[in-house]
């Protein structure tokens, strides 16, 4: 079965990287959401395997969205991945439960391995 | 997006003008704009981090600018943005910015206003946020300022 | 105020470019007072922070290293920097460039920094000033064209 993947970050390049180095190693990228509010509404309708989830973006945040998702799915496979990651913000979102803090930037060995490590 | 969040933005350009004298501004229609080409010479832009997060950019002919750094000048003539007059519109900018700080801390919002910048060319093409901007012209008797407002709520 | 302050953000652009790009810079290894405005080699970009202190990132690109930049991560042919995504190209760089600086710089001295979205903008002659606050810059080179970055924190460098 090919992993499904949805991509939730505001900024289209990222979709467009991150959406080539997944589709490069045979996984399946099932969504792309702009924000946090359409990522919480695409995992409800899609299902992905994995979520991979920017932390600042307009309209709702990522660590709002991991904590709506985790309330629909606790057992939701999520990789943060944000430009920003100080101490706090990695504790705040472990603390929502997500699987791996990625920072940006990255390169198709750290997406792959971080995954790998996930489902 | 709330008007609440946007009022500070304009107002604090009107009273700024008001405190030297500008009283005729006129706030004109809303417009949705995706990426922002100005054929204005001047934008002042300022960001917002917070419980708001965004970029605001003011923009101007180097007329309207002119005008605005005379009247900053009790009137002296203008007769060019050179780099004097640059800075004088720098410091409207900062006036601004300050003004809107305090009208946001009214409202109860935290919200951290950031330094001004102020780009000066020509054929401009911005992308001040991943969002749709809205802009909104204000008339004036020293020329028109064209706010757009890109706030990530 | 601490010259690390400064000096960080050097080094994230070095090693980002180098990381997403495989690009490396020359130079960009000092520091140098900008006495006024800016002229733009081509294609600027501007993040804006606040926390304990405030301040400002510009990254300005020549165009031939901007549609590199762009051309490389996307694998487009695009050659017009007016297009929206070369320009959102460059805006995102500048965006993970100090997301990984003011990350350093949070947690080594608490600053709690917050990001405001990064601004791109290209045009004819372009020049950029900030009132009143006095910034330093550093120059790079690259095989795809030249690289300046411009810091300024207020209350800084004087």
């Amino acid at each position: 079965m090919i992993k499904r993947i949805l991509l939730v970050d505001d900024s289209p390049i990222i979709h467009t990287l991150l959406g080539k180095a997944l589709e490069k190693h045979g996984y399946e990228v099932c969504g792309n959401a702009k924000n946090g509010r359409e990522g919480v509404e695409l995992y409800k309708s899609l299902k992905p395997d994995l979520v991979f989830m920017d932390i600042t973006m307009p309209i709702m945040d990522g660590l709002e969205a991991v904590k709506l998702i985790k309330e629909f799915d606790p057992q939701a496979k999520i990789i943060m991945l944000s430009a920003m990651g100080d101490d706090e913000i990695v504790k705040q979102a472990k603390e929502l439960g997500i699987d791996i803090f990625l920072k940006k930037p990255f390169d198709d060995y750290k997406i792959i391995s971080a995954i790998s490590k996930v489902i | 997006m709330d008007v609440k969040y946007i009022l500070p933005f304009l107002e604090s350009v009107k009273s700024v003008l008001e405190q030297f004298g500008v009283t005729d501004i006129k706030r004109g229609q809303l417009a949705k704009n995706d990426i922002m080409h100005v054929n204005q010479d001047v934008t002042a832009v300022v960001g917002v981090v917070g419980q708001i997060r965004g970029n605001i950019a003011y923009s101007m002919s180097e007329d309207t600018a002119r005008r605005i750094v005379s009247t900053m000048m009790m009137g002296m003539p203008v007769e060019q943005l050179d780099e004097m007059g640059r800075s004088a519109i720098g410091e409207f900018a900062n006036m601004v910015t300050g003004n809107a700080s305090i009208l946001f801390s009214n409202t109860g919002l935290e919200v951290d206003v950031t330094p001004p910048s102020i780009i000066f060319g020509k054929d401009m093409y911005f992308i001040i946020s991943t969002v749709q901007t809205i802009k909104i012209d204000m008339e004036t008797s020293l020329g028109k300022i064209e706010v757009n407002i890109g706030l990530e709520i | 105020m601490d010259i690390n302050l400064y000096q960080i953000f050097g080094a994230s652009t070095k090693a980002i470019v180098k990381e997403m790009l495989n690009l490396d810079i020359r130079g960009m290894d000092t520091l140098a007072e900008e006495t006024g405005e800016i002229s733009s080699m081509g294609v600027s970009s501007i993040i804006t922070f606040a926390g304990s202190k405030k301040g400002r990132l510009l990254v300005d690109l020549e165009p031939s290293l901007a549609l590199y930049i762009a051309n490389t991560l996307l694998g487009e042919e695009f050659d017009d920097i007016k297009n929206r995504m070369v320009l959102s190209t460059v805006s995102e760089i500048n965006n993970i460039v100090s997301g990984d600086a003011i990350t350093k710089l949070n947690n080594k001295y608490s600053m709690g920094l917050r990001l405001a979205p990064p601004i791109v903008f290209t045009g004819q002659d372009v020049i950029v000033a900030i009132p009143k606050i006095n910034s330093l810059s550093s120059w790079g080179e690259t095989d795809h064209g030249k690289i300046r970055i411009n810091i300024a924190w207020e209350g800084g460098n004087n």
